[in-house]
């Protein structure tokens, strides 16, 4: 058993009201300079939609993730013979556009426009070349258009359904949609790390945090193509790679990462997983049905006297160990089995999970009332949106674990309905929890860390141990007796 | 009486310095072409004979009653203009003489001069210079050793006068020299002594008349036993048909590769884009099914 730490988080997609509060505090705090317009490390998409970059998910189109050939894992762009070929010419890789030209208005122009008899109007600028342009696509350009012919219509995911099953899904008293904010999975097996030539990015040994050294990035966007989920990022004005870096500064002073701390539903859970590194192969080349329970496998329990101790033989600190005995992510993925990966058939083992969303079931109209489903809370058949569409997004096809998933949910549901508001007796709740697998004090603890959880229980972040950290690359005394600290380091630029 | 004296006396001196100015005037025609006969000694007889043949350029003996004299001018002083024109007596001579005239670098009154000697070449000198030439076939010079001559040319023995080895710059295919050593910057020497013969060789490396090569040997000559190597080295390589089989299929090849790299950066699949094509064949699609 190699026992190693790893930061990770969920997403409670039943919270998400969809307001990209996270985006815009990402942006303000990270992006918000030149040659990162367009890119956003945190992005919230609707679903059913093409998403950002459009139709990241096909990757038949990107060629991102890893898969099994014969008995090995191959990542998906080809190996290094093929890239040699493309090392100048990536067709797979995204252009601007499929993300968005990032825009800007002139509005200089309200205020200067000369006196005429027309109102002055700010024209949109491209904020790269600066010329006037026409907008045509944004980072969140199908936000909310869950019945679009063409975002919802092209989504990598409708394929999975029947003709039937689609084009029910765009009736308009069908119609339904559902977000899912995105940031870097900082996955265990992660594409971009192993995609890159130049040895640039690494995830971190104490926390799994997967970073892109600036000053090794070569700007060869391997990483780029290389990541399924497109969350590496080429700046264009250093002609290096960028990512999502988990707020590590942040969290190193014991602060929630921007997003976690802004989000407005309060679905973000931050916390530590332990998981054999032993297994990650292995757990990568199962097929796509079995990816999800692999990787639930793979992720050890904390309180386990075994786990412990070959962890502290590993040099996990006993501080992470006991954060990890506190972690809410811990109760969601492998407790409650209630949090799933994003598209685990990728098979880069992402630990950013998410809760499925409840969704509205089908309403009837009979005698001029519109009448909901008889069985509002929990019948998984008049969901709107068929489970197979969610199988598809959260378990490699498997739609029993969205099943197991949503029975829980729905029991947890109905005993606090049965609890708070009548209509549902006590034996009614107590028979879907049974149902759903679950016992009576576990749904209560799930709504508790569902719903009233405070910052501090949402986001459990472990002792950073910067200084043991710091003495293992430099000795903290070496300035001993010096005036001052010497220069400043400056980033190594070759040309 | 004494007046028929002194007339006479007077018609005499008068006789005597016409005829001395016109004797000074005669000299200096004379010194002029001789001062021609240097320079043409020393930039145009490796290739050009008086009264002689040799297969590198044409023989000069009455150059001058045959052509123009502004035409002559200007071939000396300019020649690559000349060419370059498309003049069609220069065409004509190519065809015999396939070597382009090089430009030598004379000045105007050098050229004149050149031009003065060709115009009224001394009697002895004309001779001279037509039994050098026939001697030249005949008389036995010391033969030039060919393996020393290779060992010169490929620079595994120096000049004495430091001059750069010959494949430097020139390549010899025959001897599957060149190319691969870099040597692209002259030309080819493999049938080098077919065109110019023994005579012309020797003259071309004593006197180095092509600008080119002037800057890099003028201060380190060949000495007359390296000149004899040389040549005799090229003779003995003369007409070997050329060793890099395929250099032009190597050239085709990289041509070719370079071709179809650029045909498959430009034509293949070159970003076309994801978001556009979708939304454009979406379009498309319903306004089809509108129909």
């Amino acid at each position: 058993m190699n026992v190693r730490s790893q930061i990770s988080s969920v997403f409670h997609l039943d919270k998400c009201i969809g307001c990209h509060t996270c985006s815009i505090a990402c942006k303000n705090l990270w992006t918000d300079r030149r040659g990162a317009e367009y890119m956003w490390w945190n992005n919230v998409e609707t679903k059913p939609g093409t998403g950002y970059p459009t139709l990241w998910e096909d990757q038949e189109k990107y060629k991102g993730g890893w898969e099994v050939t014969g008995h090995d894992l191959h990542l998906k762009m080809g190996g290094r013979g093929s890239l040699l070929g493309k090392i100048f010419h990536n067709p797979h890789l995204p252009t601007v556009d499929d993300y968005y030209e990032p825009y800007t208005y002139r509005y200089g122009d309200l205020f200067n426009a000369p006196k005429g008899d027309d109102q002055p109007t700010a024209r949109p600028v491209s904020m790269i070349s600066g010329e006037p342009m026409k907008i045509e696509a944004g980072p969140n350009w199908d936000d909310d258009l869950g019945g679009s012919p063409i975002y919802a219509a092209n989504d990598p995911s409708m394929k999975k359904l029947s003709e039937q099953e689609q084009a029910q899904l765009f009736a308009l008293e069908r119609m339904v949609f559902f977000y899912v904010p995105r940031i870097c999975n900082h996955c265990v097996n992660a594409g971009c790390v192993a995609a890159c030539p130049s040895g640039a990015i690494y995830k971190r040994g104490e926390d799994g945090i997967v970073l892109v050294s600036q000053e090794k990035c070569r700007g060869w966007r391997m990483c780029v193509a290389g990541c399924p989920y497109k969350k590496t990022y080429y700046t264009w004005s250093t002609g290096k790679s960028e990512k999502c870096i988990l707020c590590y500064p942040r969290q190193e002073s014991g602060q929630a990462p921007a997003c976690f701390h802004s989000c407005v539903g309060r679905i973000r859970y931050l916390g530590v997983l332990l998981y054999d590194a032993d297994r990650i192969e292995e757990t990568a080349k199962r097929t796509d049905p079995e990816l999800v329970a692999a990787q639930r496998e793979m992720i050890l329990d904390p309180h386990d006297p075994e786990v412990i101790a070959a962890a502290r033989k590993n040099g996990v600190h006993e501080q992470i160990i006991k954060a990890a005995q506190k972690s809410p992510v811990y109760r969601f993925v492998k407790e409650w089995e209630l949090a799933l990966p994003l598209h685990p058939e990728f098979r880069t083992l992402p630990m950013l999970f998410y809760v499925p969303p409840l969704l509205p079931v089908i309403a009837t109209v009979e005698e001029g009332r519109t009448k909901l489903g008889d069985d509002f809370f929990s019948s998984l058949e008049q969901a709107r949106l068929p489970l197979r569409y969610l199988a598809s997004l959260f378990a490699g096809g498997n739609e029993e674990e969205v099943a197991k998933a949503y029975r829980k949910q729905m029991a947890v549901r109905l005993l606090r309905r049965s609890e708070t508001v009548e209509g549902i007796s006590r034996e009614v709740a107590e028979k879907a929890c049974a149902a759903a697998g679950i016992g009576t004090d576990e749904a209560d603890s799930i709504y508790r860390l569902t719903s009233l959880a405070g910052l501090k229980e949402r986001v459990v972040i472990p002792s950073m141990l910067r200084e043991q950290a710091l003495e293992s690359i430099e000795d903290p005394h070496e300035h001993r007796r010096e005036a001052g600290f010497g220069t400043r380091r400056k980033a190594k630029r070759r040309w | 009486m004494r007046k028929k004296e002194w007339i006479r006396l007077a018609f005499g001196l008068g006789l005597l310095l016409g005829a001395a100015a016109s004797a000074a005037a005669a000299e200096s025609t004379a010194e002029k072409a001789e001062r021609g006969e240097a320079v043409f000694q020393q930039n145009c007889s490796g290739c050009h004979t008086i009264g002689g043949d040799r297969p590198t350029g044409p023989d000069l003996a009455g150059v001058t009653e045959r052509r123009d004299r502004q035409w002559l001018l200007r071939i000396i002083l300019e020649p690559d203009r000349l060419i370059a024109e498309g003049d069609p007596t220069i065409r004509k001579l190519m065809e015999k003489y396939p070597m382009a005239m090089p430009d030598v670098g004379l000045t105007e009154e050098e050229a004149e001069a050149v031009l003065t000697f060709l115009q009224h070449p001394l009697e002895e000198q004309h001779q001279a210079g037509e039994t050098a030439a026939a001697k030249g076939k005949t008389t036995e010079e010391p033969a030039g050793d060919p393996q020393h001559g290779r060992d010169l040319y490929v620079g595994t023995a120096a000049f004495e006068n430091g001059g750069a080895p010959c494949l430097a710059c020139h390549g010899i295919a025959g001897e599957g020299l060149g190319r691969a050593a870099g040597a692209s910057f002259g030309a080819d020497l493999t049938n080098a002594y077919q065109s110019y013969e023994r005579e012309g060789l020797l003259e071309v490396l004593d006197s180095i008349p092509f600008p080119s090569m002037a800057p890099i040997y003028s201060e380190h000559p060949l000495t007359d036993e390296e000149q004899r190597d040389i040549t005799a080295f090229l003779g003995a390589i003369s007409g070997t048909p050329p060793k890099i089989a395929g250099v032009f299929a190597l050239d085709a090849g990289i041509a070719a590769a370079a071709l179809f790299g650029l045909a498959l950066l430009f034509g293949w699949r070159r970003l076309k884009g994801v978001r556009r094509p979708l939304v454009a064949k979406t379009l498309r699609q319903s306004r089809r099914e509108a129909k």
